[in-house]
């Protein structure tokens, strides 16, 4: 029980197996039973991940480090050169079981699982059906590779891995121009923010001892700052290229324009790895990596800055989104920056606990957001479902008769989101916004930088509880419509106007339930216990807890007051005084139309980088059309020409042949005399 | 005495190997060919018998049991196969098959006329000898 | 070894035109005496072709010895060499086999003087008596439209020419630089041997230390002996035993001179021993023959037996050695030769036969 070792690599390679049974025998022989492979393996990694999970707490419990920290190398992948003495480049299939990457595992492994099950209502009969089974299990095996990783190249393997699903469960359904397009953008978006990782990834291992794994660029870090010979341009660039790869990943500004393009796909999938997994991954490596960033204060308040940026822009653009799941999506964007911004608070200026407790708030928000924001995707999946495929929130409304169990657990991850007082938005948001607190406090080069950051951070809570409710008071209040698409979907057994059959099928609510119990129960058991906390302190590598920090109640209320504040405000324009937003609207035509058009960024990316570089791609193209195939062309004419020349050698009489042999002979003799 | 040094042997089979190769280069008859070959074979044998004798070993000499050997099946199968062509072409002419050419290549034909053919000496006329005899007119057929 | 005598540097053009020169007269004759539509006169090519035979044996040989084996071998050698022109310009292909006979004849007489009479006896009966005549048979088959137009004429004449005696002038050049370096080396070694006996019949040991030069020096007469076994191990090894046993010998010693002597006399007999390995191929140590095939490669050449020209001495029962030699080391070659006849009989008749 307490070595994990042995069966640790059932994590990843589960799911694999999941992929590949799926993906050769799904479209002809499981056909609609394609998901149990899927289910089955997301189960077992999902018990696996509670051994972990439980070894390694137990390892912290009786503080044995070796069992805190469990690495197993299960397979030798590259090995060149002499690595030992920094030489050359070693990389193992080398797995990592410590606080951090088992809380990771446990948390991918059981939403992909419950997602899974999901997916088998919302799929169903669709042509592509085992495909989609096939792919989300390969995601899965490439997350959890991800994240129990333990060194670069692994990771990287999985970052690009996951990139890869995201782009075939974007594009899902391919024949539709919006989703294809939608996939290609995610996925170039991505690769500008992976190019600078894998440079990153380089320079760390070029410029710090060699090494790849995590452990060892970490101490040799630590030991060079130690010594004092750490260069700290180079490893401020270092983690300004690995944050380029986390801001990709995770969305952030300015590369955040592919996640609500993103929402293409499948609701399952925006769910899973737009909400509540891949999305994270920037997270995590920011987190991982925190040995190096404390130690690059300006790369630390980029982070945070870029955090902030994204929270508070994305919050802005949410307001007046009509389209349900592109709320959620700008919704992901700016909790994510909330991440962020407490990652780049975590300055070990203000006391190495703050380091600690700024991960800590990271991950917790980061886990419990998790289960609320795929709590609310799969709600509105449900929504989606039962309305046809639309989604757009002006076309239906009053839904809470029509779909009971989807408006409970809708609320439940709303108010989860929006930070109500004791549900688990409540405690992470509020952990957040206490680190950066925290940071603008104690003296620091950026010390007011950080206030005003910690003020972002107080103005996007207060406009993420709007909007949330803004969203939802506009799909399940107000009066009932329901659009006519939603009944031709659904085989109109039932006449026109019979509300009660829209509900979503069993199989898709009661994994909204146990999401909805996890939302709303997670962040109010661990949130004040500190159970969390305590567990994912004993991450290797963080700087150990100073002292217990203390609830810090002046920004737990005002964060409070805050999200009630965007409630209630929701509730008086939405449902109270439902013709408030339309004046607002002329009121304030400006601001508006700057708003619902995203602040206008993927057109100014389209008139300043895309515009530009067809331009020269034209040229490019004209470049190698015109002089390199010519170039080429003109190489194979030469020896076309000369093979016309040499034609008549082959005229076929043996004599000739025989001549031309002696010929050759004569001169191979001749050379060999001459050279004696 | 001195004996003659091994190099004039050496000499010898390289003259007749060339030789042999330049028949086998320029003649056209099939058969003259296959000579010119089994001469390059003999300058061939002439080395390597000389080298034995300079060697004081007999293994040179047992070499050249086996070409002769293999030059009587060769010949063997030679002989057949130019049968054979000839059979198909009426002539021995190497230059008559070339059809392994490179399509849409014309053939090779010769060009140079031959000369006439030299005339061949007249048959000798001899003059008659004697006298006729003189016919007696038939008078009975009985 | 071979390439290592040649692996001096190549003299000057001088050397060369002893070959160029009969190369050229010769390949001029035989361009001339191929057979074309408008021939040129046979005379001018056949005066060419004696020319270039007259100077190449004056040139390239050299030799002046008159015996009776140098006779029979000119005159073997220029029949065989005639023969073989005629057989290449000949138009008549019936003259063309009567002229390889003479080729085959003419080889055998030299297969006698090279000491091998079953071999001719093999190559006249199995040439002359069988294939030449199955050859005569299929001409009298195959002509009996009397001749073919192209038998009067040749394919590249001239190209055809220069691509055989160039091929020629190549071999004969490695052969005269083989012969030369071969010559040298004699010489060498005779200067150096005579060096040591006179060194040898000096009655004091400075006498013997002036002749010999001083240690250390290239000129001395060590240090030339083991420059020049370099490509003999076994030579080298002892030459230089007895350049250390030179220098070991005490001056003091009343017996220095005796010595001294004794040294120099082992070193006469090894410059002797390399003076019959010159233009020698060893054979190499690991060569699978047996003794049936002639001296094992493990007798030094110096040990062979001789005859009185010098050459090592060959079995007088030449049949019956040449059958133990194939019938001991070359015998699965025989079993394999046998099977080829098989087959190529089959196969010849299997080719031959008309079908209808």
């Amino acid at each position: 029980m307490s070595d994990v070792r042995p069966y640790l690599w059932l994590i990843p390679v589960l799911p694999l197996t999941a992929a590949v049974i799926t993906g050769l025998f799904g479209p002809r022989l499981l056909r609609r039973y394609s998901h149990w492979p899927c289910i089955l393996a997301g189960v077992g990694a999902f018990i696996v991940a509670v051994m972990a999970f439980l070894a390694v707490h137990q390892g912290i419990a009786a503080s044995e480090e070796d069992q805190a920290h469990q690495i197993q190398v299960y397979y030798e992948w590259i090995k060149v050169g002499e690595p030992g003495i920094g030489r050359g480049i070693e990389v193992g299939f080398g797995l990592n079981a410590d606080a951090l990457s088992t809380m990771m595992a446990l948390m991918v492994t059981f939403v992909s699982t419950v997602i899974a099950i999901y997916s088998v209502g919302y799929m169903h009969g669709d042509e592509g059906y085992a495909r989609f089974f096939a792919e989300v299990s390969l995601f899965v095996f490439m997350m959890t590779t991800l994240v129990l990783a333990d060194n670069f190249a692994l990771l990287y393997l999985g970052w690009e891995g996951v990139g890869l699903c995201s782009y075939l469960l974007i594009g899902f359904w391919f024949t539709r121009p919006a989703a294809a397009a939608a996939a290609r953008k995610a996925f170039l978006v991505t690769r500008i923010g992976d190019m600078g990782f894998l440079l990153g990834i380089l320079l760390l291992w070029s410029r710090f001892g060699h090494y790849l794994d995590y452990q060892h660029i970490f101490d040799h870090v630590q030991k060079a700052n130690e010594a004092g010979t750490l260069d700290q341009g180079l490893l401020t660039t270092a983690c300004l290229l690995l944050l380029c790869g986390a801001v990709g990943k995770s969305a952030q500004f300015p590369l955040h324009v592919w996640l609500p393009d993103a929402m293409e796909g499948p609701t399952p999938v925006s769910a899973l790895i737009h909400a509540a997994t891949m999305v994270t991954a920037g997270v995590y490596l920011v987190a991982r990596c925190t040995p190096l960033f404390i130690l690059t204060p300006f790369a630390q308040v980029v982070v945070a800055t870029l955090g902030a940026i994204s929270a508070l822009l994305t919050a802005l653009i949410a307001l007046t989104q009509n389209d349900l799941k592109r709320v959620l999506a700008y919704s992901t964007i700016s909790q994510l920056g909330y991440m962020f911004l407490a990652l780049g608070s975590g300055v070990p200026s203000a006391g190495e606990g703050l380091v600690t407790f700024a991960v800590l708030a990271a991950t917790f928000h980061l886990f419990t957001h998790a289960f609320f924001k795929a709590l609310l995707f799969l709600s509105a999946g449900s929504v989606m479902h039962a309305m046809g495929n639309i989604i757009d929130m002006r076309r239906f409304g009053g839904l809470r008769k029509v779909l009971p169990q989807t408006h409970w657990t809708f609320l439940c991850g709303a108010l989860a989101l929006a930070g109500f007082p004791l549900l688990s938005g409540f405690w992470s948001k509020d952990e957040v916004l206490d680190v950066a607190w925290t940071a603008g406090l104690h003296a620091n080069p950026y010390r007011s930088w950080y206030l005003i950051l910690w003020i972002i951070g107080l103005i996007t809570a207060g406009l993420t509880a709007f909007y949330t409710f803004r969203a939802y008071f506009m799909t399940f209040w107000g009066e009932e419509r329901i659009p006519p698409e939603a009944f031709e979907h659904h085989h109109s057994q039932a006449a026109h106007g019979e509300t009660s059959h829209l509900e979503s099928p069993p199989v898709m609510t009661i994994p909204l339930m146990i999401l909805a119990v996890f939302a709303v129960g997670v962040g109010a058991v661990l949130g004040p216990s500190h159970l969390f906390g305590d567990f994912v302190a004993h991450t290797p590598g963080l700087p150990s807890r100073s002292a217990e920090e203390s609830l810090n109640f002046f920004t737990m209320i005002l964060s409070s007051v805050i999200a009630l504040g965007g409630i209630g405000m929701a509730y008086w324009m939405y449902v109270r005084q439902p013709d408030v937003p339309a004046r607002l609207v002329k009121a304030a035509q400006g601001l508006y139309q700057l708003s619902l058009n995203k602040f206008y960024i993927d057109e100014l990316y389209e008139a300043f980088i895309l515009t530009p570089l067809a331009g020269f791609t034209t040229f490019i193209r004209i470049f190698d059309l015109y002089v390199l195939d010519s170039l080429v062309d003109l190489t194979g004419q030469l020896f076309r020409w000369l093979g016309f020349r040499f034609r008549p050698v082959q005229n076929g009489l043996v004599q000739f042949y025989a001549l031309a042999m002696v010929l050759g002979l004569t001169v191979f003799l001749i050379a060999l005399v001459s050279k004696l | 005495m001195v004996a003659l040094p091994l190099h004039h042997y050496l000499i010898v089979g390289a003259i007749l190997f060339a030789l042999g190769l330049i028949g086998f280069l320029a003649r056209r008859n099939l058969i003259i060919m296959f000579l010119c070959v089994e001469m390059m074979l003999q300058g061939v044998s002439i080395n390597l018998a000389a080298f034995a004798r300079y060697r004081g070993n007999l293994q040179g000499q047992a070499f050249i049991l086996f070409i002769v050997t293999v030059a009587a099946c060769e010949a063997a199968i030679a002989l057949a196969l130019i049968l054979m062509l000839y059979r198909r072409q009426h002539s021995l002419d190497v230059s008559k098959w070339q059809e392994l050419r490179e399509p849409g290549e014309e053939a090779t034909e010769d060009t140079e006329p031959l000369p006439p053919a030299p005339r061949e000496p007249p048959l000798p006329h001899l003059t008659p000898a004697g006298v006729e005899p003189e016919h007696q007119p038939e008078e009975s057929h009985v | 070894m071979f390439f290592c005598l040649l692996s001096a540097e190549i003299s000057p053009a001088a050397q060369w035109w002893p070959i160029v020169l009969p190369l050229l007269a010769g390949a001029a004759a035989i361009y001339l005496l191929l057979p074309r539509p408008r021939a040129y006169p046979v005379l001018w090519g056949a005066a060419l072709g004696l020319v270039a035979l007259m100077l190449a044996g004056v040139l390239l040989t050299r030799s002046s010895v008159f015996s009776p084996e140098t006779i029979l071998f000119w005159s073997f050698s220029f029949l065989a060499i005639i023969a073989g022109a005629l057989l290449v310009t000949q138009h008549n292909p019936a003259r063309a086999a009567l002229a390889f006979a003479l080729v085959v004849l003419s080889t055998c007489g030299l297969f006698l003087l090279l000491a091998a009479p079953f071999l001719m006896a093999t190559t006249i009966i199995v040439y002359a008596g069988a294939i030449i005549v199955t050859f005569l048979f299929v001409l009298m088959l195959a002509a009996h439209s009397g001749l073919s137009d192209a038998d009067d004429r040749s394919r590249e004449p001239l190209l055809t020419t220069l691509a055989g005696f160039l091929l020629l002038g190549t071999l004969l050049f490695v052969l005269q630089r083989y012969d030369q370096r071969i010559q040298e080396s004699t010489q060498e070694i005779d200067r150096l041997l005579s060096r040591a006996h006179e060194a040898a019949a000096l009655n004091s040991r400075a006498d013997m230390e002036e002749k010999i030069g001083k240690p250390g020096d290239d000129e001395e007469l060590f240090n030339q002996f083991n420059k020049l076994f370099h490509t003999w191990k076994d030579l080298h090894q002892r030459s230089e035993q007895a350049s250390i046993s030179w220098s070991n010998i005490d001056h003091n010693d009343p017996r220095a001179v005796e010595k001294s002597r004794e040294v120099l006399r082992d070193l006469v007999a090894l410059g002797e021993s390399a003076r019959y390995r010159l233009g020698w191929l060893p054979a190499a140590a690991d060569v699978p023959f047996s003794h049936m095939s002639g001296p094992p490669p493990t007798v030094a050449s110096e040990n062979i037996r001789r005859d009185e020209q010098g050459l090592p001495r060959m079995p007088a029962d030449n049949a019956a050695y040449l059958g133990r030699s194939l019938f001991s080391d070359f015998l699965l070659p025989v079993e394999l030769g046998g099977l080829l006849l098989l087959v190529a009989t089959v196969g010849a008749i299997a080719i031959a036969l008309r079908r209808s």
